[in-house]
């Protein structure tokens, strides 16, 4: 498999080629281009096996889908012989891909996931009273296994080193390493409209790891678009 | 007539210099500032009897259709021109004719027919207003894109993503399908895909406004 990511860093599409048999698996509604022998099959995530189990899995995909917003279908895409994908995200901004090796897992902001190897496994983590209150949906994605993760942003993409303690905007959060520990509060000392406003809140994030965080916000965005709707 | 490409390939504008007795046409809203000695003239997209039709299409699907024409008289001046769209511009020198995706059309030469009537293309494909331009003629078009804008040299079949193409040219035969199983279309997200055959050269644009679209769409506070 040969990829590589051009237009950086504001239109940043990867350019894939698979050799036969070969699979790569992206979320929904990011294929640009691709080659005609192409098969897509359309999965809904989630490992549980069995027909409750599948039940299940679909019925989590809808929960995924209401409270965070978040499609959350994965498309896994195999060409017959050796065949061409191109895959882009749908905001503006930059893609990197990231090396997930086992037992060093990364959390990822699941807006910014655009695709994975299938050694890679991913699993919804709940994140918590805390990524709700943030404003960045119920859920994150845990990206585990082998392989490489490419992940988006709206805007550029900066990576962090933790050491200690790090405060970040919750609209700002891309992706960290799973050995950091995150806690919401308030970037100063807030009052009660800090929750409605979301302004003000901010991620801990605590221990060692890298971060990676996005230079514009998506809540900004629609707080500037809303006013300006007819 | 000399056209400048600034600030690509993100918040690309065109500066248009016209000679005295030159023109350049483009869509309405494109014009940024202009020389105070140019002239300019709206028009509507179609002719005879097109008004009407051009009227529906804008209450349908809010897509202008008038096209201004920036005229310098006398005397030489300049006009700035920019998409709605974030991303790159590019300037294709046309020889005949070119399909240009309605939105991705900014400005041409005055010598180069317009037409909105395009086979091939059902209007309700995309559900965007996935509408194709053809532009006939020969002389500059200045085409703009949501994203960064990538030539493809069509050798063999491709298929792209409906809401990516920016133009290509006709000896392109091209069919819309839809993606994989019926299940795929409505969960893959892909939708309706456009499935290029013969030689040819196309330009895609590496954001979709429809999906970009949806995205803040639903961030957005209920009305």
């Amino acid at each position: 498999m040969k990829h590589d990511i051009l237009y950086k860093p504001s239109f940043a599409m990867i350019r894939f080629e698979l050799a036969p048999g070969e699979s790569i698996i992206t979320e929904s509604g990011s294929m640009v281009a691709m080659s005609p022998n192409m098969g897509i099959s359309t999965s809904i995530g989630g490992t549980r096996l069995g027909l409750f189990g599948k039940l299940i899995n679909f019925l989590l995909a809808l929960v995924r889908k209401f409270l965070g917003g978040e499609s959350m279908f994965f498309n896994t895409y195999t060409p017959a012989g050796a065949g061409i994908l191109w895959v882009a995200p749908a905001m503006v901004g930059d893609l990197v891909n990231m090396e997930i090796t086992p037992g060093n897992p990364i959390i990822v902001q699941p807006g910014s996931y655009v695709a994975n190897t299938p050694g890679v496994i991913l699993k919804t983590r709940w994140g918590g009273l805390r990524s709700i209150l943030g404003r960045e949906g119920a859920f994150l994605l845990e990206a585990s296994g082998s392989g490489t993760l490419w992940i988006n942003a709206y805007g550029g993409i900066k990576e962090l080193s933790v050491e200690g303690t790090m405060l970040v905007d919750t609209g700002h959060m891309v992706a960290f390493d799973a050995t950091l520990d995150y806690k919401l509060r308030m970037a100063g000392k807030g009052l009660m409209t800090a929750f409605k406003s979301g302004e003000g809140l901010v991620f801990e994030f605590s221990g060692r790891g890298r971060l990676l965080i996005q230079s514009r916000n998506v809540n900004s965005l629609v707080s500037w678009v809303t006013p300006a709707l007819p | 007539m000399d056209i400048q490409l600034n600030y690509r390939p993100a918040y690309s504008m065109a500066t248009v210099k016209l000679s005295p007795g030159e023109a350049i046409r483009a869509e309405s809203g494109a014009m940024v500032g202009m020389s105070d000695t140019l002239s300019m003239e709206t028009s509507a997209r179609t002719q005879k009897g097109g008004l009407l039709k051009g009227l529906a299409r804008k209450m349908l699907t809010g897509e202008s259709f008038f096209l201004n024409l920036f005229k310098a008289e006398a005397v030489a001046g300049e006009v700035h021109l920019s998409p709605s769209n974030v991303g790159d511009l590019v300037v294709h020198e046309n020889n005949g004719e070119l399909l240009i995706q309605s939105t991705c059309y900014v400005a041409s030469h005055p010598a180069i027919d317009i037409q909105t009537k395009v086979a091939g293309f059902k209007n309700w494909f995309g559900g965007k207003g996935f509408f194709m331009l053809k532009a006939v003629g020969t002389g500059p078009v200045l085409l703009g894109a949501f994203g960064a804008i990538h030539e493809v040299e069509i050798t063999e079949d491709f298929i792209v993503d409906t809401g990516h193409i920016v133009a290509f040219e006709p000896t392109l035969d091209y069919k819309i399908k839809r993606v994989g199983s019926w299940f795929s279309t409505f969960f893959s997200g892909e939708g309706f895909v456009c499935h290029f055959s013969g030689r040819g050269k196309l330009w895609i644009q590496t954001r979709n406004p429809g999906e970009f679209g949806k995205l803040v769409g639903t961030k957005l506070p209920p009305r």
